[in-house]
Formats: structure tokens, C-alpha cells, sequence
């Protein structure tokens, strides 16, 4: 934990409170992240966490799409990309398996990678200043989310919900977060670490809904869910209509929110990375991405 | 081989397939054992004279689940010894399992079977089985599965058929099975269906619309137009460039209606017949099965029956009769243009767009007409084809003996 990552620090009331310092979700923050979801499992006095941004206008984006170019462009195949995002879901179902409750104190945007790690946090609290957005806009950048954000989101809000988003990548002020579920509670900027560190106080040990036996996403999954025709079968032919089948990243997404539901959690996510490691590989999907960046090296 | 025979056939009336439809009330499997029960009390056979039973359902989920047909030929007393399955080949599934007692009777390994299907659409309606062709993402990415509606407007703008001409046809199919119905040539297949307390629920066809016109057809909006322009129009032209846009001509009104109903065929050796003291109807002279291109969706019948003919030796002009389903209006159409065919020897009584089509009853259903007409005519040979899904068709031919 170099302070070019994270600093953790525990409070006198046991919460540890993880800052992030990185903007971006890189290899080193990764390392750090995992450093700090060991201490707050181990540490009998700890008894749970907050994340936040270092500084209170900030929380976390994704990975850098040049950095994950120079990766692809090495020649790595599917299986070798699939498996170096392995440690990081590994890490965040660790966060949110160990019993201890976390909560995201989210100030500023949170996006791709960033928002993933909230999504593996229990309770998110969300500063209420709509220059805020969250989201998961990989496919934006012509990638999908390879954090678990394919799987938690439908989970948590249901697929009717999630897939949009997933899809069209589309980020969200702190208003529509909270209406569509992506955040539990609205407050102001200087209030949201307080906010969450009570939420970690009164809610004592914790688990994920989807880690709860017999859980389904709100609406259900599958093929014989009410929506899925309209979800994945008219949404289908909308999406390659919207794309001109040019676009093989929202595809991808809407093939593993529909595979992965029906999926036990960790088995969920090691699809997700196939999908995710199929996509990176594919010199097509790369082109976009390439394209993308080129267009707008801040997209991430 | 030996010769397969058709025995009997016998169907329900085909009630409204919608919650103020006369068999609504009426479970499916309640539906095919009343109608089981009913083809042994007017046939005779014991019921272990019957090696095997298959119905053709379509949304075999929920009540209409868990091999059905086993658990009618419980309830309508043909003892332990019969076996049944259910079937989906979608809409080709209820001759299908004529086909399959065909083969089964003709290579010897059977001496009666029961060929058929039930489907109650306003209790497990159309979709409530899932299914990778629907929804799979990867699968609807390179092999999409085009709604019918919109395929049969894709054969229609194939063939330039236009709004005018299905709702032309439409009007003859009510026509024609109006006719058909006030001159009583269904009522000796009809089983009409009871309640619980043995009160009769339907005795005929309650969808058609006696004295449809041109004019109450024209009034009514494209029905697939919209599904169209989500995205499956555009999915349609890729594969049809050829074709600037897709011409929607199928509305309610010229497509088969969505009903409850069962129907069942009894098929046996020459043996089977003579021990039990039944006389064949006719025989069964060959089928076949066979599929063309799954965005077209609709188009099977063609090469199949081109196909059927072809191993039989005979030429279209042979057959007297041609049952072709109307599950859009344009495929008959097509069909009859195809082969040449005289438009009155098309579905002389009607079709589905009057008479509803009950999924994976309506083959079997098929079936019995021609057998009827055939009888009626004093005709000899009757050609059976349906289109399914994803291209898919079955054809059959039978003689009278």
C-alpha cells in the first residue's frame, strides 16, 4: 500500500476507512485493494469498511483503455485475458463474502471498474450533485465490464433495468441512480462518509442478496423469465438494429447478463472474463477500441 | 413395408383460444383424454391393442408438461400397458406423430398407433416455453429466429402478394368453412367437449367469423409492422437485399387464430383391423420431412412436398386434395402458385385463419379433413403440409382404400 494507491485507516469506532488515491483502477491498485480487503477481514478490531475517494469530488474510474491496448496488442488470446482479470474479482468477492459490512462513500464519478468495486461493496451512499456519474460505460470504449459488472448489476436492480445500461453504457446523475437501485442513499458531498460509516455501525455482519440461497435477480432470469423475450429477444433485434451489427461489445454484454444470471456467483464471474477475454482478443472489437480512445482518450 | 392404414380420426371442437373461450376451463390433458376415451367407445379396441401414442404439443411446459400423453391414456382407461410421448416440431408436431406412427407400423416394430396433439393456447400461451431460438443472445446474433408474422410478410414481399390478395384469400376461408360447417361435413369427427359435471361445453368451431368481407378485413392494421421496425425487418433485408423494405400485409384477420383444441388419428396394420373389426379408411402412402431457409421461416412446404411427390412417383396433378396450413394466408397461397394447384382444391373447408389453429393439434386436425372431403368427394389421395418455424416442414400423403 505505496500512498499512490489507497490509505487505509481504522477509527477509533473499528470502521476502516480505505481512501483511494489512484484515479484510475490500475494493476498496482488492484495489489493495494486486495492488501487492504485482507487486513479488514483479518483485523479482530476492525468491524468494517468504508471506500471513498481520497479527495471528497472524487471516487474511481475504470482501467485505462491504452493500457488494456498494449495488453491485447501483445497477442495475449482469450484465456490469458480471462485469467489476469481473475485476480480482481477474487479480491472483490472476498470484500463482499468476508462477513464484515463495507460501504462505498461515493463523492465523485464512479465508472467502469470503479463502480464495480461499489457494486461489490454491501450499501453505497451517493453525493447528490448531478456534475456526479455512475455507470458502467465499457462498452462505450467497445469492452465490457470484466469486474463483475455484468452480473452484479442485473442482480442487483434486475435484468429489465441493468441490461440498458450494460448495453448502451449509459452513466447516471445521483437522481437516476438512486430511482433505478444502483445506490441506496442520496446525501450531501460532506455527508456521505458519515453516512456510510452508520450504515457500517448499526448493520453489523452482512451478505450480498446473491449470496443468498435461492436468490434470483428482481424480475428473474433466463429463458422462461416474464421479460425475456422482450428483454433479450426483441432487445436483441433492437441492439443489432441500434449497432448495425457493428459493434460487437454490447452483444457480448447482453450475452453474459443472459448466461451469467443463471449462474451460481463465482461461476458467473469466470463467464463474465471469458466473454470479456473473447472480446479483448477479438482484433475487431480492438479496432474499436482503438477508435474509440483515438476519438476520446479520456473515455474510459 | 407394410401398409399403414388410417382407421379413424376424431378432434374437439376448436374453442376461442382467449379466458371467454367455451374450453378454457377445460385442463389439456383433460382435453386429449376425454377425446382418447371417446376414439376407443366408438372404435372398440381394448386399449392395450395400442403400441404407442404420440401427441404433438408446442408449449409442453407447465400443465401441459411431463409427457401428457402418458397421463391421458391413464385417465381415458387405456390401462397400463400404453406408452405416450409428446412431440415438438413446432406447428408440424401433430403430424409428425402420424409420421412417426407410420414409420413405426410400416417397419413392423408396431401394429396400432395413436398420432395427434392438444394444445389449450389460452392456458400455456404461445412463448411460455422459453427456448434458446427466442432469447439466447449468441444464437440470435448468427442464427436469429425471425417472428412468423414477419416472415409471412417476407414471403409475401418475395412473391409480390399483396394486402389485397391474403385478404382475399381471408374472406374465402370464412367463406369456405362456413359452408362447411352449416353442411354439417365436420360433425362426424367432432367430439364435442363436456364439463366436469358432464354438461357440453362446445359441440363446433367457435372462432371463425361467418361473413367476413373485404371491407371489414381492410380496416385492420398490419399486425407485425411494429416488430418489424424493432429490428427484425433490417435482419430480414440483410439476407434479402434484393428487397428495399418489407411489405406488411398480415393483419389479425389473415392470419390462423389462436384456439384450444386436440385432435387424434388411429393408424394400424391390416392385422389390427381385422382382429378388432375395424375397416380402414384409407393408407397412409409416405411423408417426409424437411427443412429451407430459417429466416423465411415459413417456406418448408415447397421443397418438401416437391420431395414427397418425388419419392411417391406421382406429379402434383395427382393429388386430388391439398390441406395446406393457413398460418399466414400467403403460405397456401404460395404453395397453391407454386405447384400449379386449382385454388378449389386447396383447403376446400376452410383453414386455420377461419378455424383456428391449436399448435400441435392442428396437423393431426389437417389430417382428418382431407380424410372427410376425400370420402365426401369420393376422391381418392390427399396431400397434408405444414410449415413450422425456423423453415422447418412435414408433408404426408394418404389414399383411400
Amino acid at each position: 500500500m505505496d500512498g499512490n494507491t489507497l490509505t487505509l485507516t481504522v477509527g477509533d469506532d473499528g470502521v476502516a476507512l480505505i481512501a483511494l488515491v489512484a484515479d484510475h483502477f490500475t494493476g498496482p491498485l488492484a495489489l493495494a485493494l486486495d492488501a487492504a480487503v485482507d487486513r479488514v477481514l483479518t483485523d479482530t478490531t476492525i468491524v468494517g469498511a468504508v471506500i471513498t475517494g481520497a479527495a471528497p469530488d472524487r471516487f474511481l474510474l475504470g482501467a485505462r483503455i491504452d493500457e488494456l491496448l498494449a495488453g491485447a496488442d501483445a497477442g495475449l488470446d482469450a484465456p490469458t485475458i480471462a485469467a489476469l482479470v481473475a485476480p480482481v474479482n477474487r479480491t472483490l468477492r472476498r470484500l463482499e463474502t468476508g462477513g464484515k459490512p463495507v460501504a462505498a462513500a461515493i463523492g465523485g464519478d464512479a465508472q467502469g471498474a470503479g463502480f464495480e468495486l461499489a457494486l461489490a461493496c454491501h450499501h453505497r451512499v451517493l453525493a447528490d450533485d448531478d456534475h456526479v456519474h455512475v455507470g458502467l460505460p465499457e462498452v462505450r470504449a467497445g469492452l465490457i465490464p470484466g469486474g463483475g459488472g455484468t452480473q452484479r448489476l442485473p442482480r442487483l436492480i434486475g435484468i429489465e433495468r441493468a441490461l440498458p445500461l450494460l448495453t448502451e453504457g449509459r452513466t447516471v446523475n445521483p437522481h437516476a441512480a438512486f430511482l433505478l437501485g444502483l445506490v441506496e442513499a442520496l446525501r450531501p458531498r460532506d455527508d456521505v462518509v458519515a453516512t456510510a460509516r452508520r450504515w457500517v455501525l448499526a448493520q453489523g455482519a452482512t451478505v450480498q442478496p446473491w449470496d443468498v440461497k435461492g436468490h434470483v435477480p428482481p424480475g428473474g432470469a433466463g429463458a422462461l423469465a416474464p421479460h425475456a423475450s422482450a428483454s433479450f429477444g426483441l432487445g436483441l433485434a433492437r441492439l443489432r438494429r441500434d449497432t448495425a451489427d457493428r459493434e460487437p461489445a454490447p452483444l457480448a454484454a447482453m450475452a453474459a447478463v443472459y448466461e451469467g444470471t443463471l449462474l451460481p456467483m463465482d461461476r458467473a464471474l469466470a463467464l463474465e472474463a471469458k466473454f470479456f477475454g473473447r472480446l479483448v482478443a477479438d482484433p475487431v472489437a480492438r479496432d474499436r477500441m482503438r477508435a474509440r480512445f483515438d476519438d476520446n482518450p479520456e473515455t474510459r | 413395408m407394410n401398409t399403414v392404414y388410417v382407421y379413424d380420426h376424431l378432434r374437439t371442437p376448436r374453442g376461442r383460444g382467449r379466458p371467454d373461450g367455451a374450453l378454457h376451463e377445460v385442463p389439456p390433458v383433460h382435453l386429449a383424454a376425454g377425446l382418447l376415451a371417446s376414439l376407443r367407445a366408438r372404435n372398440g379396441f381394448p386399449g392395450e391393442a395400442i403400441d404407442d401414442v404420440g401427441l404433438g404439443i408446442v408449449m409442453p411446459v407447465g400443465e401441459q408438461g411431463a409427457d401428457l400423453t402418458r397421463t391421458a391414456l391413464l385417465a381415458a382407461g387405456y390401462g397400463d400397458s400404453v406408452t405416450g410421448y409428446q412431440v415438438n416440431r413446432f406447428c408440424t408436431s401433430g403430424l409428425d406423430t402420424v409420421k412417426f406412427g407410420h414409420a413405426l407400423i410400416a417397419s413392423g416394430q408396431a401394429d396400432a398407433v395413436i398420432g395427434g396433439g392438444v394444445e389449450s393456447m389460452s392456458r400455456v400461451p404461445i412463448g411460455a416455453d422459453g427456448g434458446a431460438a427466442y432469447v439466447d443472445p449468441r444464437i440470435g446474433l448468427t442464427h436469429p429466429y425471425i417472428p412468423n408474422g414477419v416472415a409471412a410478410d417476407l414471403m409475401a414481399t418475395l412473391h409480390g402478394i399483396t394486402r389485397d390478395d391474403v385478404d382475399a384469400y381471408a374472406v374465402e376461408s370464412q367463406r369456405r368453412a362456413a359452408e362447411a360447417a352449416a353442411d354439417g361435413r365436420f360433425a362426424r369427427s367432432l367430439d364435442p367437449v363436456k364439463d366436469v359435471i358432464g354438461q357440453t361445453l362446445l359441440t363446433h368451431d367457435e372462432a371463425g367469423r361467418p361473413g367476413t368481407t373485404l371491407a371489414d378485413l381492410a380496416k385492420l392494421k398490419p399486425a407485425f409492422a411494429g416488430l418489424g421496425a424493432e429490428g427484425f425487418d433490417r435482419i430480414v433485408l440483410q439476407r434479402y437485399p434484393s428487397l428495399r423494405a418489407i411489405d406488411h400485409v398480415h393483419t389479425g384477420g389473415n392470419s390462423s387464430g389462436i384456439v384450444d383444441g386436440a385432435a387424434v388419428v388411429l393408424l394400424g396394420n391390416e392385422d389390427f383391423g381385422r382382429r378388432h373389426g375395424l375397416r380402414p379408411r384409407a393408407r397412409v402412402l409416405g411423408s417426409a420431412s424437411g427443412a429451407s431457409e430459417p429466416l423465411l421461416s415459413l417456406g418448408g412446404p415447397l421443397p418438401v412436398t416437391e420431395r414427397l411427390l418425388g419419392r411417391l412417383r406421382m406429379s402434383p396433378g395427382d393429388v386430388d386434395l391439398y390441406e395446406v396450413n393457413e398460418a399466414f394466408a400467403v403460405v397456401p397461397m404460395v404453395v397453391a402458385r407454386h405447384f400449379g394447384l386449382d385454388p378449389e382444391r386447396v383447403n376446400p373447408n376452410g383453414g386455420a385463419i377461419a378455424l383456428g389453429h391449436p399448435l400441435g393439434a392442428t396437423g393431426a386436425m389437417l389430417l382428418g379433413t382431407a380424410l372427410d372431403e376425400l370420402e365426401r368427394r369420393g376422391e381418392a389421395t390427399a396431400l397434408v403440409t405444414l410449415c413450422a418455424a425456423a423453415g422447418q416442414a412435414t408433408a404426408l400423403v394418404i389414399e383411400r382404400v
